[in-house]
């Protein structure tokens, strides 16, 4: 893409001839360079013949001249490049910063940089590998940082009803064992601790009854069942008939309690007489169940 | 839960519905037999005071035959006995002081055949009342063979009316 665009800036910018002159200059340079390279390959036994006649002492060859001249020359261009090092290492630095300062880099780097294809190169699981997070969290200082929190005004602008309202509040409860929370509570415990009188205390009790539908219950109850089992229990005739104290029925009640006992009597002395083994089958059919009366055991 | 109010004393529960011995017995045909007594008693005054204002100078004590006041009684005691075996309560004025009441095989109240009938049994041959002291079940003669039973029952309330008979 750079080369693209600097073809685009280099069409826009050179006329078309002196590209024209370019090429036959490189393709002349290039024409000299081959002949060069034929006649110096033609010329090298020749100039090997120069260099090294067979007729003069190897000391006195040329070539010997040339290789003098070349360490000179060597020496020479030493020499030169560290004084151009020296000149550079001067002249560079104030210079690129001059000519760093003149360029926008960001903006140069943004329009001439693909950041997107650079990043998906880096292999950002690697980098997370090579790092100690142990260490790198080791190194810092946890406390400090906790002492310039400043919890309160993080507090005061977090929206609690916002987090709330996102909370399934049904699904943490159906993840609540119940049973098991209420199997470890100590109820005889907590009751202990109760102030059952500070509670009664406080119970308004004329208002709770003024609010009960008395009526409504009394509707419910059986009071005529309620009403004959408490007669039954206190024995109401007993005490009608000591109250009333009725003579007349005091008497026919001892009378026919005692004719009774005197039946009984008398059935038990001709039961033991005739020997009767098995007891008296008194109770009439039709009546209703009435418990036995008591019977001595027979002989 | 009984479902009524008992008025019966509670030393007198157990024996209700059984059938009574021969002493309570003896002492409510004995109760009896005095009302019709002096009911005869009281006829035989109505009748001499009605012939000393009817005939007031030539007056004389009615003298009666003791044949004509024994079946005079027996009658009269019969009608009393089956009048009241029938009627509401079932009972003689003998059986309510003593507290008890005649009923059938049902445990109903006698119809009036049966009441009269073992009314009759019972003034024609009262010994057969002497066969409780060796029932089983507390009969007397006139039970047995009527299939009537003698309880105690100490309710004043009314029994049932007794089964009227189909007619075919």
């Amino acid at each position: 893409m750079t080369e693209h665009h600097r073809g685009t800036s280099s069409a826009r910018t050179v006329p078309a001839a002196v590209d024209a002159v370019l090429g036959a200059a490189a393709m002349a340079t290039s024409t000299a360079v081959s002949l060069t390279r034929l006649f110096a390959r033609a010329a090298a036994p020749v100039g090997r013949l120069i260099m090294h006649p067979p007729i003069l002492n190897e000391r006195l060859h040329p070539a010997r001249v040339v290789e003098a001249f070349a360490d000179r020359g060597h020496v020479a261009r030493a020499s030169a490049s560290d004084d151009l090092n020296r000149i550079i290492a001067a002249v560079v630095p104030p210079v690129v910063d001059e000519v760093l300062d003149s360029l926008d880099l960001t903006s140069l780097v943004r329009e001439r940089v693909d950041i997107d294809a650079l990043v998906s190169t880096v292999d950002v699981a690697a980098i997370i590998d090579r790092l100690d997070i142990d260490e790198i969290v080791s190194k810092v200082d946890i406390d400090g940082i906790l002492r310039q929190v400043d919890v309160d005004a993080i507090v005061a602008k977090v929206d609690i009803d916002a987090i709330v309202r996102q909370v399934d509040i049904d699904a943490i409860a159906r993840q609540i064992d119940i049973d098991a929370i209420v199997s470890q509570v100590d109820i005889d415990a907590i009751a202990k601790r109760i102030d059952v009188d500070a509670i009664a205390d406080r119970i308004e009790i004329d208002a709770i009854v003024s609010r009960v539908d008395v009526d409504a219950i009394v509707r419910r109850l059986d009071l005529v069942g309620i009403a004959e089992e408490v007669v039954n229990g206190i024995d109401l005739p007993e005490i009608i008939r000591q109250s009333t104290g009725s003579m007349a029925s005091d008497v026919v009640r001892d009378v026919r309690m005692e004719s009774i006992e005197a039946d009984m009597a008398i059935e038990r002395l001709i039961d033991r007489v005739i020997r009767r083994r098995r007891a008296r089958h008194t109770d009439a059919p039709g009546e209703p169940a009435q418990p036995e009366p008591p019977q001595e055991p027979q002989p | 839960m009984s479902g009524h109010i008992d008025p019966i004393p509670r030393e007198a529960r157990p024996f209700q519905g059984h059938r009574a011995g021969l002493v309570t017995r003896t002492l409510a045909a004995a109760i009896d037999v005095a009302i019709v007594t002096v009911a005869l008693g009281v006829c035989y005054l109505g009748i001499w005071l009605f012939l000393l204002l009817y005939r007031p100078r030539n007056f004389s004590a009615p003298t009666l035959s003791p044949w004509l006041v024994s079946i005079a009684g027996c009658l009269l005691l019969t009608l009393y006995l089956a009048v009241n075996w029938m009627g509401g309560g079932g009972r003689t004025y003998g059986n309510h002081v003593m507290g008890l009441r005649v009923v059938n095989r049902e445990g109903r109240r006698l119809g009036p055949f049966l009441a009269l009938v073992r009314a009759a049994f019972c003034v024609i041959f009262p010994i057969g009342l002497l066969w409780v002291l060796f029932s089983g079940q507390n009969r007397s003669l006139q039970d047995l063979v009527l299939r009537t039973s003698v309880i105690y029952d100490w309710d004043v309330r009314p029994l049932q009316e007794p089964p009227k008979p189909i007619r075919q």
